[in-house]
């Protein structure tokens, strides 16, 4: 997985690109810091880019969700598409995150 | 030049001749020797101090490899650079040595002006390592006091010992120092400044580096520039956000040392930072800023032990081998009954008969206590696993050693499906297979007092022999469990989200079969969905496999679902590793469709076709495979 962070008004936007698996979960301190150092209120994942996400890849989304609620933060996961959208709809994942489209 | 002194190892004569021709001219002092075995003689001797070595892979009797893992093993050697020499097409001897901690690499035949560059880098990196362990020396550790603060800095001196005073308050402060010093002069040479790093081989090879950066920094605009430094600490990591006020850089190419980048000169002080002293790195923006993050060391803890050990409680009669099994791997305080007042991370009870292990974390207690049989082998993983996860990573030594005992025990644990299906007047197949050693998946069953059949099937987060044990642990508090599914998934998730760490769960189904009314009665946690199947080959009908995994929120309210099974037809569970074995498809509606009607289009009905889907399957396989069916009568 490759991610890019960007800063709007009161946004961080993660924009993730590749696949979402096992692999990455080293990868989830690196990117927890670049969505909380600005210190905004308002997070999003976007997840437009990602073509494939297994059960590890859906375990950094609760760890970020975690790191997140911790700080008093809204985090948001937007462009979920195919299969990725499939998955995260069969776990659930709309009763903790904001889905945004 | 002071003394700088190489050793060079290469079983050639004609080879260690030709470095010395080329290095002496340059100032270098040369050692040589003939093979590992007298190389490390050499350097375990301590007779000469070594500022970098020379390192032939290929030798007889002992090979570069085997003397840089003794280098990397001792503590006093480990900090020397050694410059491995490898053929350029060998790119999995180069992705070695880089896990080994190799980040210099020269190619025969040598270019002179590439292996005296590199033999002055690798010399320099560590003369300025050595520089700064002795400022830290003098320094007190003082600065882990400060809770927040802000440095302004402009040229590479003032970050240096910015760096040092940094450092001064971890416990390896010398690697942190090193770290931050790159990263901050970088932030000065090639933020502000505005240095390339093309440039840098060519104007270091003529001296001119130091005299050009004394320039820039007396010209405008770069004389207005500085770097901010930030420091944030909180109880248990410190973070340091380094800013300058340069254009940037395309930062991706430095983060990791990759093979395309392992011949360059220079430009690899990103990636050993990130890999050696610090536990995050993030470059945000045009790559101006960085930021960092240190992980303190426990405090001590009330015995004085400078890090405290995990510790594991052992209670009871303890069979031979274990205790001394957990004290022999060094990383654990061993406590017996009377020691084991204060709570531990991990207590193994002993039975009479044999070992018993419970696993605890911290705030843990509501996790049922576990029996084991008595090995050494497996009591470790499984305490390993609940207190040192990262000491279990697939592949580490502890893998490799401990694995076998864990995947026969999982295995053991499998009921027998031909009679447990017997007991409940059903036949059942089942099939559970590991993509690692040890499988993240698992699924159990028992007849229940009224004679109706319990079944589930559930898939750990993650790969390997920390998911194995968490499969391990799930089995025996599903086995604790009782009452409707959907209560008992309740259950399992709130003791999961308390037992296991965040981003660890499990995907599961649990339901029981009432075999004479031919209904199943489940809840699901996030699994492809159930389906049953009639006899002959109809059309099959999915259930519903949706749910929050258990553990993922701790209160999540499960359904009760109902699939009725046809006369002679099939229930089939499985979990999406099975979606794998058929190229071509992310889970989803798309792939289940297409497994459910390679399934009913089989002609022995959906068990055979199962068989044939997974027995078949030939090669490794992306994600561990567990699927249960089960047939009614006619």
């Amino acid at each position: 997985m490759k991610y890019q962070v960007a800063e709007k008004g009161n946004t961080v936007t993660a924009r993730i690109s590749g696949q979402m698996t096992f692999s990455d979960r080293g990868e989830v301190s690196g990117l927890s810091l670049a969505l909380m150092r600005g210190n905004l209120p308002d997070i999003v994942v976007d997840l437009s880019a990602v073509e494939y996400i297994d059960s590890a890849g859906l375990g950094i989304l609760l760890i970020l969700r975690e790191a997140a609620q911790e700080k008093g933060r809204k985090i948001t996961l937007s462009g979920m598409t195919g299969s990725v959208k499939e998955v995260l709809d069969l776990a659930c994942f709309d009763t903790l995150f904001t889905f945004k489209p | 030049m002071p003394n700088v002194r190489i050793l060079i190892v290469d079983d050639e004569d004609l080879n260690r001749q030709t470095l010395r021709y080329c290095l002496e001219p340059e100032g270098f002092v040369i050692d040589e020797a003939g093979d590992g075995a007298e190389a490390w003689a050499m350097l375990s001797g301590g007779d000469a101090q070594y500022d970098a070595i020379l390192l032939d892979r290929k030798m007889p009797e002992m090979d570069g490899m085997e003397v840089l893992a003794k280098i990397k093993g001792d503590p006093d050697l480990k900090a020397i650079p050694v410059i491995m020499q490898t053929a350029m097409d060998l790119e999995a001897e180069i992705v070695d040595g880089i896990e080994a901690g190799v980040y210099y690499y020269l190619t025969k035949p040598y270019d002179v002006d590439v292996l005296v560059s590199v033999v002055r880098g690798a010399a320099d990196n560590f003369a300025r390592q050595q520089r700064l362990q002795q400022e830290l020396a003098k320094r007190s550790g003082a600065i882990r006091l400060l809770a927040e603060g802000r440095f302004v800095f402009m040229t590479p001196q003032e970050a240096d010992s910015l760096a040092v005073l940094l450092a001064g308050g971890f416990e390896r402060s010398t690697v942190v120092a090193m770290g931050l010093s790159e990263l901050m002069i970088n932030a000065v040479e090639h933020g502000n400044l505005e240095l390339d790093y093309k440039n840098k081989s060519a104007l270091m090879a003529e001296g001119r580096w130091d005299a050009v950066i004394d320039a820039r920094l007396r010209e405008a605009p770069y004389k207005d520039r500085r770097v901010t430094v930030e420091v944030t600490r909180t109880a248990t990591h410190t973070r340091f956000r380094i800013t300058d006020e340069g254009k940037g850089f395309d930062w991706h190419a430095y983060v990791d040392l990759t093979l395309e980048r392992a011949f360059d000169t220079h430009g690899r002080g990103i990636a050993m930072a990130r890999k050696m002293a610090f536990e995050a790195m993030a470059y945000m923006g045009t790559g101006n800023i960085v930021e960092v993050m240190v992980r303190h060391a426990p405090a001590p803890g009330p015995t004085g032990t400078a890090v405290p050990r995990p510790a594991v409680a052992l209670v009871g009669p303890v069979p031979d081998g274990v205790a001394d099994g957990l004290r022999a791997v060094g990383d654990w305080r061993v406590m017996t009954n009377d020691g084991a007042a204060a709570l531990p991370e991990a207590a193994l009870t002993i039975s009479a008969s044999g070992a018993g292990a419970v696993m605890l974390r911290h705030g843990d207690a509501a996790t049922p206590p576990h029996t084991l049989p008595a090995d050494p082998d497996l009591v470790e993983a499984m305490a390993r696993a609940a207190v040192l996860p990262a000491s279990m990573e697939i592949g580490s030594d502890a893998d490799l050693r401990l694995s076998p005992a864990l995947s026969r025990y999982q295995k053991s644990l499998l009921p027998d499906p031909a009679v447990l299906g017997g007991g409940a007047g059903v036949r059942l197949a089942a099939w559970s297979i590991a993509c690692s050693g040890v499988n993240g998946d698992i699924w159990g069953g028992r007849v229940l007092a009224d004679g109706r059949l319990a079944l589930f099937i559930a898939d750990m987060t993650g790969h390997g022999p920390v998911a194995g044990v968490n499969a391990i642990r799930l089995q025996a508090l599903v086995a604790a469990c009782d009452g409707q599914p959907d209560a008992v998934l309740r259950r399992l998730d709130e003791i999961l989200k308390q037992a296991l760490p965040t981003g660890e769960y499990a995907a599961m189904l649990y339901g029981i079969v009432d075999v004479t009314a031919r209904r199943f009665d489940y809840a699901a946690a996030g699994v492809p969905h159930p389906a049953t199947f009639p006899a002959g080959g109809g059309d099959p009908v999915p259930g519903q496999g949706k749910g929050l995994p258990v553990g993922a929120s701790g209160n999540f309210p499960y359904e009760l679902r109902r699939l009725d099974i046809p006369r002679g037809g099939s229930l089939v569970l499985f979990t999406d590793g099975l979606f794998t074995l058929m190229d071509g498809d992310a889970p989803g509606a798309h792939a289940f469709e297409r497994l459910t009607r390679r399934l009913t289009d089989h002609d022995g009905g959906a068990a055979q076709g199962l068989a044939a889907l997974i027995e078949n399957h030939s090669g490794p396989c992306a994600d561990d495979v567990t699927a249960l069916c089960l047939t009614f009568a006619e």
